[in-house]
């Protein structure tokens, strides 16, 4: 059971890796500077500059999808640690 | 609301590679995160469950660069670093990142926003705006913890990626 929960969180952190690409794409190119971009090479950073620009850089489908992932990653992680520990 | 961009900045006004630069480093990255309560709270939420997590020693969210290539990301370790801080704990504040303490004063600031009655919000975020875009000090203080992060990297090379993997 632990064992295929731990395998569920391999294709949602994949999901997850590509908004965060997207993400960082999008703050390159629709931003004049490089800042936002480079904050964003932290995933928690860029995750919560990716919701305050979202409007302005047209990015509400990717940022869901990617907050969607994170949340479905941590129910997972406290499911594994708990059923670890109760194994 | 809606934090404007402070007009009339000498730094801004400054033509060319000095005025973008300026202009970016002041641009109000908090002010703007804190505009509505909703997003106060969702962001209090958050970051205090992984603020308890970090402190009771349980990974709830974890770094995907770490995860899947062992090498930390700039903001690794920065929530053990601040829970360090809370403890006064100096030397956990380093062996984490010694931008924990940064980090928890954005965690009470965001926390204080949230339990703000709405008229005393409006004004607090307005202040916070305000000190970011004439001081810059959120975006120096990210600048400062990138260039921090390369120098661990530098040092600690991988040893670094093996500290922050494991969890206390």
């Amino acid at each position: 059971m632990i064992a295929l929960l731990g395998l569920l969180s391999i294709p949602v952190s994949l999901v997850a890796l590509v908004c965060w690409i997207m993400t960082i794409i999008v703050a390159f190119k629709k931003e004049e500077g490089p800042l936002f971009g480079i904050l964003c090479i932290c995933p928690l950073i860029g995750l919560i500059l990716g919701w305050v620009k979202n409007k302005e850089w047209d990015h509400q489908k990717v940022m869901l999808v990617w907050t969607a992932c994170v949340v479905i990653n941590i129910i997972l992680n406290i499911v594994v640690t708990a059923a670890s520990a109760a194994s | 609301m809606r934090v404007e961009v402070l007009d009339g900045n000498p730094e801004s006004d400054r033509p060319g590679w000095a005025g973008r630069v300026s202009s970016w480093v002041r641009y109000p990255v908090l002010g703007s995160l804190l505009q509505t309560r909703r997003a106060c709270v969702v962001l209090s939420v958050v970051l205090v469950l992984q603020l308890v997590s970090a402190g009771l020693g349980v990974s709830v969210y974890q770094c995907p660069i770490l995860k899947l290539t062992g090498v930390p990301c700039p903001g690794c370790g920065l929530s053990r670093g601040a829970v360090a801080a809370l403890l006064l704990d100096p030397a956990g504040v380093v062996w984490w990142n010694a931008f924990g303490p940064a980090a928890l004063l954005a965690v009470v600031l965001i926390l204080l926003t949230g339990l703000l009655p709405e008229r005393h919000r409006r004004a607090w975020v307005g202040r916070i705006a305000w000190i970011e875009q004439k001081t810059g000090i959120t975006n120096t203080a990210f600048i400062l913890l990138w260039l921090y992060w390369v120098g661990r990297l530098v040092l600690l090379g991988g040893d670094l990626g093996g500290r922050l993997s494991a969890y206390p």
